[in-house]
């Protein structure tokens, strides 16, 4: 599976997106016009404050249509927040805000009605059975009830629990409620689906399950956005990633342009058995471009993995383990984060 | 991904049916206990004019005070009152609390296109919904029992519900602000309860010492109380009708404004 979204996402890369008839229409529109019809959602100078602390200071955020576009960030760092802005259920603070061509501040309703939403803790009526759950939903939005019910079944069975359609979801576990939320948030058949840490607490068959319902919804033009606490997740998915810290933007870019701006193209990790390891960084330095020091490990950022092992070698010292790995989104996290760094 | 339009049944902005989609939540809730609920709808009053109404009556029969009326024509209407008023706040206190505490079904209707209002006045809704169940149904008991003695008894149906109306903005506001769950039972034990009892459903408001009275005068449901009774024993009510109607609309339309206050209150994040 995992191969498969790498496949599909080089082939978008390589052809533009879109059908022939909106690329035409793109190259005869002027730019500024364009930027404006086409982004789900553009933020500028968004601020949320809560009493004195502010959880999004100022953040600046374009996203076309079409595109899965990431949060991620330490705990705290403000990604819910922004997504409940972006939800319209929190007003900005300051800022200006539009989603699908409104503004949040005056059109909430309108917006809400097109958005779906799966967020970080659950919402759904634990007295209610799955059905039930999904069918009164949809009765908030205006949906008929036949239509509300065949879409209920229909969506049961994307998420793989028509099995439980009459269970309470009281009886649901963690991974099961999860998943009924992300069907939920399709009875309105959105344009924008926005999903704060969707697959957090289910197991690697249910996660992929959710990752290849994802990136259908993607390949019908649905407009994707996710926060994350898992790398492989955001490397899978997300067209295009912002690192947030402290209520900020700490980077924006592909996962390879994240990847290929803030670390290097290696990585050594080595664990010591005895030694501290503050007093180790000491004896590494000038090893590698940089060495960062976690609790467990400590990590060199090489271009050339081999030498650097060679050099840690040469001067004696004997990690307990060495593993040589390319660097990954979670170098990047770290390095835009981490507050262990030693450069 | 442009079939909402054809599949909603109404643009719910322009229409305002978004209270109405609202009140279908608690609606589902409520079929699964349906059943019980008017079963003791009907139990309740049964008991009140059996028990207290023949019991109380062998004493007060055609007593001064009552002016002359049997005593249980005389607290039926003021129990049909009451009761849709106990009903409908008793709707709103731990189950108003419990939404935006306990439960998330206010959170899922906050993602929703439904406003704030909407969420509001659908809660208020599912209240004089229950209310409206139990009038009725105490109604007819009161008709089986040939209490009904003017050809306007019906309009105690609508005093039973102005009663409601009245309250349950006040009791959501109250529970939407409260800091933790056992102010919910003070307000049971020294709200509901004796607006209940000095609100002359049991006796005249004239059996209260004058220092007492003023509070029945500012209390909606010696208002609604009044009206009901005046309705099914087909005399004047004793201030003059409109007066009446004038406090029941008066807390009607503040208690509104204090639960929407509240309301954004707590909702805001
Ligand atoms: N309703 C609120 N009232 C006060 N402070 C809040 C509120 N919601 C969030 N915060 C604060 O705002 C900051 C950002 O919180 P937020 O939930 O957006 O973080 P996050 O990036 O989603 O973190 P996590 O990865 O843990 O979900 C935190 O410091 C949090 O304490
Ligand atoms: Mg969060």
């Amino acid at each position: 599976m995992i191969r498969t979204f790498r496949a599909a996402r080089r082939e978008r890369r390589a052809a533009p997106p879109g059908n022939g008839r909106r690329i035409r229409l793109d190259s005869v529109t002027p730019p500024l016009y364009r930027r404006r019809v086409q982004d789900m959602i553009s933020a500028r100078g968004l601020i949320k404050r809560y009493g004195d602390h502010t959880a999004v200071d100022g953040i600046d955020i374009n996203v076309p249509k079409g595109q899965a576009f990431g949060f991620l960030g330490p705990n705290g760092a403000g990604k819910s927040t922004t997504m409940r802005m972006i939800g319209c259920v929190s007003p900005p603070t300051a800022g200006e805000l539009r989603i699908l061509g409104m503004d949040a501040a005056t059109d909430g309703a309108r917006i809400r009605a097109r958005l779906g939403v799966v967020p970080q803790d659950d919402t759904l009526d634990t007295e209610l059975n799955l059905l039930e759950n999904l069918v009164i939903y949809a009765r908030y939005f205006g949906i008929r009830y036949k239509v509300a019910r065949e879409r209920a079944r229909e969506l049961l069975d994307f998420v793989q629990l028509s099995d439980r359609a009459e269970s309470k979801v009281e009886d649901l576990s963690g991974g099961m409620r999860r998943r009924l939320t992300i069907a939920r948030s399709l009875i309105n058949e959105p344009e924008l689906v926005m999903l704060d840490e969707p697959t957090t607490g289910l197991d690697p068959q249910a996660r992929h399950l959710v990752w290849e319902r994802l990136f259908r919804l993607k390949q019908r033009g649905v407009t994707l956005v996710l926060t994350t606490h898992y790398m492989d997740e955001a490397e899978q998915l997300c067209d295009r990633l912002v690192v947030m810290d402290g209520g900020r933007i700490a980077a924006e870019g592909t996962p390879r342009q994240l990847i290929e701006a803030h670390v290097t193209r290696e990585v050594v990790e080595l664990r010591f058995n005895t030694e501290d390891h503050g007093t180790i960084a000491e004896k590494l330095d000038g090893t590698a471009q940089r060495v960062e020091v976690l609790p467990d490990r400590v990590l060199l950022y090489t271009d050339d993995g081999e030498s650097t092992v060679a050099e840690v070698h040469g001067r004696g010292l004997q990690p307990a383990s060495v593993l040589e790995r390319r660097a990954t989104l979670e170098d990047v996290f770290l390095r835009l984060t981490g507050r262990t760094l030693v450069d | 991904m442009t079939t909402v339009s054809e599949n909603v049944e109404s643009p719910s902005r322009a229409t305002g049916s978004g209270a109405l989609h609202a009140f279908e939540h608690w609606l589902l809730n409520y079929r699964r206990t349906w059943h019980g609920s008017v079963f003791s709808g009907f139990l309740l009053p049964l008991l009140f004019i059996l028990g207290l109404g023949m019991a109380v009556g062998g004493y007060v029969n055609g007593s001064d005070a009552i002016g002359g009326a049997d005593y249980v024509a005389f607290i039926a209407p003021g129990l049909l009152a009451s009761t849709a008023f106990q009903i409908a706040t008793g709707e709103l206190t731990w189950p108003v609390y419990a939404a935006t505490r306990w439960g998330s079904q206010y959170k899922a209707m906050q993602a929703s296109p439904l406003t704030n209002d909407d969420i509001l006045n659908g809660h208020l809704l599912y209240a004089l919904f229950r209310a409206a169940v139990s009038a009725v149904v105490f109604f007819l008991v009161m008709a089986a029992f040939g209490l009904l003695d003017s050809p306007l008894a019906p309009l105690a149906i609508l005093a039973a519900m102005l009663t409601a109306l009245a309250s349950i903005g006040a009791v959501y506001a109250i529970s939407m602000s409260v800091k933790n769950e056992s102010a919910l039972s003070i307000v049971h034990r020294f709200g509901i309860l004796p607006l209940t009892l000095f609100s002359a459903v049991f006796f005249p408001l004239d059996q209260l010492p004058l220092a007492i009275r003023p509070l029945a005068w500012i209390s909606p449901v010696w208002h609604g109380v009044e009206l009901s009774r005046a309705s099914t024993l087909g005399v004047a009510p004793p201030w003059p009708w409109l007066a009446h109607l004038a406090v029941l609309v008066v807390w009607a339309v503040g208690g509104w404004m204090f639960a929407r206050a509240a309301l954004a209150k707590r909702l805001k994040v």
